[in-house]
Order: C-alpha cells, then sequence, then structure tokens
C-alpha cells in the first residue's frame, strides 16, 4: 500500500528533487562540522594540556614541600661535625652546606644543598675511618628541578640582629655569624608559557647556635 | 467529567521519568557525597597540620621555658617541684586562652658531668592526641669543648689541620686550615714570632698577609672556615686550681687519693679490666752527658727498674685519681671514664707538680665510651727515654705549665730526635706549647681533636662558663 502510494506520479517527482544534499547544504554542514571538531579537538588538547599542566604544578608544588620540610628539620639540628668542625660548612647564595645526624645512628652526616644547572640536589656524606674523616665522595640525589635564577638568592643569611625585616648578610657571610637561613627557591617548567613560577620559601633558626633566645 | 484517555505511546512511557530521575540523582547525589567527604577530609588535614604545627610551638616552649629554669636554678632538674617528673605545664595564647600543653621528662646529670637531658613533648588541647617530641641536651661548656686552649700567644704554621674550635688569652696566629671557631680574647697584640706592629688578635700571615688594625678584618674563609672571633671572654686557667682542689675532696671521698709518694712520684699504669697498677717511682734515666734547657728539664723518664709496685686498686665509680705529686701515666683502657689530676696543695710556683709521659695512653673504643682526663698543676711533659711513635689518648690540661718536651741536645741520641707524636683528645695549656725544636723533640706531630668531648667530657673537668649552652637539639618520632 505504503508502495503504491509513492509510485503515485505527483510524489514521485518531489522525492527526486528530494534525493540527496545540495553542494551548498553540504559545504555548510562540513563547516559547522569542521567547526564542532576544531572546537571539540581543542577542548580534548585544552583538557590534556590543562591537566599536565596542573600535575606539573601540583609535583613542583609537592617537591617544595618534601624539600623545605626535610631541609627545615635537617638544619633545626644542625650541630658540630663528628671531627669537631662547625656546624655549619658552607654558606654561599647557592650552596648550603652543614652537619646532622639524619639517619639517628649518633654519626653527623655532612648534608650539602647546591645548585647544579637548574637541579637543585642534596649531597650527603658519612665519615669514616678511626678517627672518623669526611673524606670520598657524597651520594647525590635531585630535590628539584628547573629552578629558576632570579634576583633573590637561593640561600640567604641572617645574623643575631635579625629582626623580621633585616636585610641579609652580604657574600662573602662569615659562616660563624648565622643564626637564621632563608630559602626562596622559585620553580617554573617553562618559563615561555603560562602559568607563572611557584616559588617556595621558608626561614630555619638554627636551633644550636641561636642566642638571641 | 469526562476522563481523558491516554495515548498507547503515553501508556507505554508511564515513569519512564522517574528512572531518569532516578539515575541522575543517584550520579548526583555520589557526586555530593564525593565533594562533601573530599572537603571534610581536607578541613581535617589542614587540621591536623595545624595542630601539629602548634604542638611543635609548644613542645619548644617547654625547651626554652627549661633553659631558663636552668639559668635561674642551674642544679634543679626537678622543675622545682622536689619529686619526679614528667612536669606538665599549660600553654597559652597571646589571648589568654589555654591551647596547648608541654609535658617535660628531664634527665639530670650523671656525677661529674652538666650534660641536662631534655625531652618536651607538646600537644594541643584541640587535638591532643597529636603530639610532636623535641628532645635537647644542655651542658655547661668545659674546657672539653675546645681542640686548643691556651693562655699565652701561639702560632700554628701552614701545615696545621684543626678541627675543634681554638681560644687563645692572649693573641693567635693561623696559617692552616680551622674548621671551627678561632677565638682570642685580645683585639690586638704584638706577634712576638716577628717585628712590626701590633695585629688582630686572631690573624694569619697566610698570603694575603693580614692588614694591621685598625683596618677592617678581611673574611679568610680559605684560613678561617667558620670564621674568626675576638675579643671573646678569657678562659680562666687560675680557676682551675679550685676544679682541682674540688677533684682532690671528691678523690679523697669516693675516688682514688694518694698522698704524697715519698720518692720522685707515682707511675699509675691503666689496665683495660678497669683497674690500674700504681707505682712508687724511686730512680729516673740520669742525663749521662746530654744536656737540656728550662727549669725543671731532665730526663723525665723512669729508669728500667727504677720503681716499687705498691698495689693494683680497681677504676673509682666517680672515676677520680688524684695525687699530690709527680705522676707518670701510661697504659690502656677500655670502657672507662676517667679523670688523673695531679696538684700539690696549698698552690705554690716551686712545689707544682708535673704529668710526664714517655709510653702510650690509649683507648680501646674511640665513639665516646673511653675518656681520660690529665690535668696537671705544673707541666705536662713529654720524657726524653720516650716512644719513637708516642700515642696519647686524653684531654690535657696543664693548668700553670705547658704541653711539651725539654730541648734535649744531640749528645742525649737516639732519644732527642722521635718520628711521631699522636694525640686524640684536646690540649689546654697555660705556657707555649713546645714539643719540636727543629733538631729535636717529635718531627711529626698530629692532634686529633676528640669530637666526642663536647658531648661526653671526662667527669669533673673543669668548666669554663657557668650558663647551659645547648649541645644538642632533634625532633624525635
Amino acid at each position: 500500500m505504503i508502495l503504491s502510494f509513492i509510485t503515485k506520479k505527483p510524489y514521485r517527482k518531489r522525492l527526486l528533487f528530494s534525493a540527496g544534499f545540495s553542494l551548498v547544504e553540504a559545504l555548510v554542514a562540513m563547516g559547522i562540522f569542521t567547526v564542532i571538531g576544531i572546537a571539540v579537538m581543542t577542548f580534548f588538547s585544552d583538557i590534556f594540556s590543562f591537566s599536565k599542566s596542573a600535575q606539573g604544578q601540583l609535583q613542583i608544588q609537592q617537591e617544595l614541600q618534601v624539600l623545605t620540610r626535610r631541609m627545615s628539620a635537617e638544619l633545626r639540628a644542625a650541630s658540630q661535625s663528628s671531627v669537631g668542625s662547625y656546624a655549619l660548612a658552607t654558606t654561599s647564595s647557592s650552596t648550603l652546606s652543614f652537619y646532622v645526624d639524619t639517619d639517628n645512628d649518633g654519626v653527623k652526616e655532612r648534608i650539602r644543598y647546591f645548585l647544579q644547572g637548574t637541579e637543585l640536589k642534596k649531597g650527603t656524606l658519612k665519615p669514616t675511618g678511626s678517627p672518623l674523616a669526611y673524606t670520598g665522595s657524597e651520594t647525590t640525589r635531585s630535590m628539584v628541578k628547573n629552578v629558576q635564577a632570579t634576583t633573590t638568592p637561593l640561600f640567604s643569611y641572617y645574623d643575631t640582629n635579625y629582626a623580621g625585616t633585616t636585610t641579609p648578610l652580604t657574600q662573602p657571610v662569615t659562616v660563624s655569624s648565622v643564626r637564621l637561613v632563608k630559602i626562596t627557591i622559585v620553580v617554573d617548567d617553562n618559563a615561555l608559557i603560562p602559568p607563572p613560577a611557584i616559588i617556595g620559601t621558608t626561614q630555619i633558626s638554627l636551633r644550636t647556635i641561636k642566642d638571641n633566645l | 467529567m469526562t476522563k481523558k484517555r491516554l495515548t498507547s505511546s503515553q501508556v507505554l512511557h508511564k515513569g519512564g521519568l522517574l528512572v531518569t530521575v532516578l539515575v541522575f540523582a543517584s550520579i548526583g547525589i555520589l557526586m555530593l557525597t564525593g565533594l562533601v567527604a573530599w572537603t571534610g577530609m581536607n578541613a581535617r588535614v589542614l587540621r591536623t597540620a595545624t595542630s601539629r604545627e602548634l604542638a611543635f610551638h609548644v613542645a619548644e616552649a617547654g625547651i626554652d621555658y627549661y633553659r631558663w629554669h636552668l639559668a635561674h636554678a642551674p642544679t634543679d632538674y626537678q622543675d622545682g617541684t622536689g619529686v619526679a617528673g614528667p612536669y606538665v605545664h599549660p600553654f597559652y595564647d597571646t589571648a589568654g586562652n589555654m591551647v596547648g600543653n608541654f609535658s617535660l621528662t628531664i634527665t639530670a646529670p650523671v656525677a661529674g658531668s652538666t650534660i641536662v637531658r631534655v625531652r618536651s613533648t607538646g600537644s594541643t588541647i584541640a587535638e591532643p592526641t597529636i603530639t610532636r617530641k623535641i628532645e635537647v641536651l644542655f651542658a655547661i661548656p668545659s674546657f672539653a669543648k675546645y681542640a686548643w686552649v691556651l693562655n699565652s700567644f701561639v702560632n700554628f704554621g701552614s701545615t696545621a689541620y684543626v678541627y675543634g674550635p681554638i681560644h687563645s688569652n692572649t693573641g693567635l696566629r693561623f696559617d692552616g686550615i680551622a674548621y671551627n671557631l678561632v677565638t682570642s680574647a685580645t683585639s690586638t697584640f704584638d706577634d712576638p714570632d716577628h717585628s712590626g706592629g701590633y695585629e688582630f688578635g686572631v690573624h694569619t700571615h697566610d698570603s694575603p698577609v693580614d692588614p694591621l688594625p685598625p683596618a677592617a678584618v678581611p673574611n679568610r674563609a680559605d684560613v678561617f672556615v667558620a670564621g674568626r672571633q675576638f675579643p671573646v671572654p678569657a678562659v680562666d686557667f687560675t680557676g682551675i686550681i679550685s676544679d682541682l682542689s674540688q677533684i682532690k675532696s671528691a678523690a679523697q671521698s669516693e675516688g682514688r687519693y694518694f698522698a704524697a709518694s715519698g720518692g720522685l712520684g707515682y707511675h699509675v699504669v691503666l689496665k683495660t679490666n678497669d683497674t690500674f697498677d700504681l707505682y712508687r717511682v724511686n730512680t729516673m734515666y740520669s742525663k749521662s752527658g746530654c744536656s737540656c734547657s728550662g727549669t725543671g728539664c731532665g730526663t723525665l723518664s723512669i729508669k728500667s727498674g727504677g720503681e716499687t709496685f705498691l698495689s693494683n686498686y680497681t677504676f673509682p665509680a666517680n672515676g677520680l685519681i688524684f695525687v699530690e705529686d709527680h705522676m707518670w701515666v701510661n697504659g690502656t683502657i677500655d670502657g672507662a671514664r676517667l679523670t688523673i689530676a695531679s696538684a700539690k696543695f696549698p698552690d705554690n710556683p716551686s712545689t707544682r707538680t708535673n704529668i710526664n709521659v714517655t709510653n702510650d695512653i690509649r683507648y680501646t673504643n674511640y665513639d665516646g665510651t673511653d675518656v681520660i682526663g690529665l690535668i696537671a698543676q705544673g707541666n705536662f711533659n713529654v720524657g726524653l727515654v720516650s716512644e719513637d711513635d708516642l700515642r696519647v689518648d686524653a684531654a690535657i690540661i696543664a693548668q700553670n705549665g705547658r704541653i711539651g718536651r725539654y730541648s734535649y741536645t744531640s749528645e742525649c741520641s737516639p732519644n732527642h730526635l722521635r718520628t711521631l707524636l699522636t694525640t686524640y683528645g684536646m690540649l689546654g695549656t697555660n705556657q707555649r706549647s713546645a714539643l719540636w725544636y727543629g733538631s729535636n723533640g717529635y718531627q711529626t706531630r698530629n692532634y686529633i681533636y676528640d669530637a666526642n668531648l663536647l658531648y661526653a667530657p671526662p667527669p669533673s673537668f673543669p668548666l669554663t662558663a657557668d650558663q647551659y649552652i645547648t649541645i644538642s637539639w632533634e625532633e624525635v618520632e
């Protein structure tokens, strides 16, 4: 019955005219699809890039948190070495080394935080021999990558007169005058594109040297 | 009223919306629950972090409190209560609200020591289960904290590598490398080793030579790694005589005390079984043709068979051995902590006694378990007939004299020229130390600083201050 209906002449003619899309229609449709496609692809690519960037940022934040927490714990407890050297060994703007017993074995390790290229590394040297001596090579591990150079030094040092707003000691710093160490780390995995750099900072007072109680 | 009849399609989809609503509502509830849980967890984490931080500060307040307490009551290790601890104190914020507590556990120093162990446990009122613990060692510094402490001028050459702190009550010249503080009680002085004007209390001739005062003091991190300070308060050598007097009375009551020997002095031979043999010295080697210069010069070496065995004694519990005569010491200890002193009272320059060494004094353990303090009222001498490779493990003080060896002429050959002297401990000398004279004495001298002395000095070792300092600080789990 339906077939007989469409085989009727006037309807057949109309169907013939409507049998496909015109070129214009196809082009418009393709255009719309392209626009939607591009939008969707951009959306997805943005999602991935945002996710990557957010993950990167989170990782940087985590690295900085771990670093500042660990450095605070170590520096607070820094004391005279197992051979009798002063608690702090090096106090330059990009290297800080000191003595602390990090593994609770009664022997102080020499801990050295230093910048190698754009990477902040930590070196650990255990004294050996009898009498003990800090010889041999230290074991190093990477702490934070992509550290950016800024006008604020990585490590700045303050003496006993530090009252909160005092300017840091000028380099070269006399090791024995240091009472407080300020760490400022600026990290950015790509300085050319957003998001901006993350700045991690903390101030640590050396408890065994503290004299301005 | 006519009832509207539903179409067949409407009949089929009746309740269809309910499923959708249920599905979406469940998803919504799930997401909302997750969000609430996440927010709650974050808040809890934040609260815990805040409490942990506050607990740390409360614990540290406990440490600061007890340091203050010790400054006012240096021998009260019971927080003024007279009963055993722990001692709990409330902690208030600036508005007067009690925000936490610190609990102090105090370990009093053992006899002859000043090291107080204070453990402070901090907690907050908000989260009492979160605690932070800090353990600190307070001690009144003793002479043993120095690698070298001198009442006179001293000149360290370019080959000197000194790890512990160095102090001189007069001036100090240092051309090697010092890894700890170098201090002097004078701001300027005239270096007797060369002509020219007054120099800094602590100065170096390592190139570039220090300028003369009143120029600014250069930072010489290559020589003074930890820096130099002058003037600082002088270390009291004269005061050691009262320490010696206390050691004498403590040795008389609970230690080992020996009055004048009737001979030339006593010879103490230390043993690893916590005993010592005591001899009376009758004869020393004669100089027989060779000579030496200086007051009291002699071979200071016991002649073979020139002594009489008196007895074997166990080491006293308080670790104090005191003889009121000259003394020779050698031997090895294992697990002992001793202070061996020689002095004659009343103190008189003509009767001051010396400690002489010709053979090794050794520790078995180099981790701070073994320690010997040798305090001589006069000189600490290395005798003529001494070991070619002499080792002295001890913290040595020559209260009025010097740590040294007389200058022997070549007629004393072969004993006048010795190869190696190694000390492990610290050296405190009133007069300028002398162990090498260019052609006689010990050719090589290695002075190793025993860093354990800071944490565990010999019993009743003379103190250099009256206030406690923090020698160790650590956060414990």
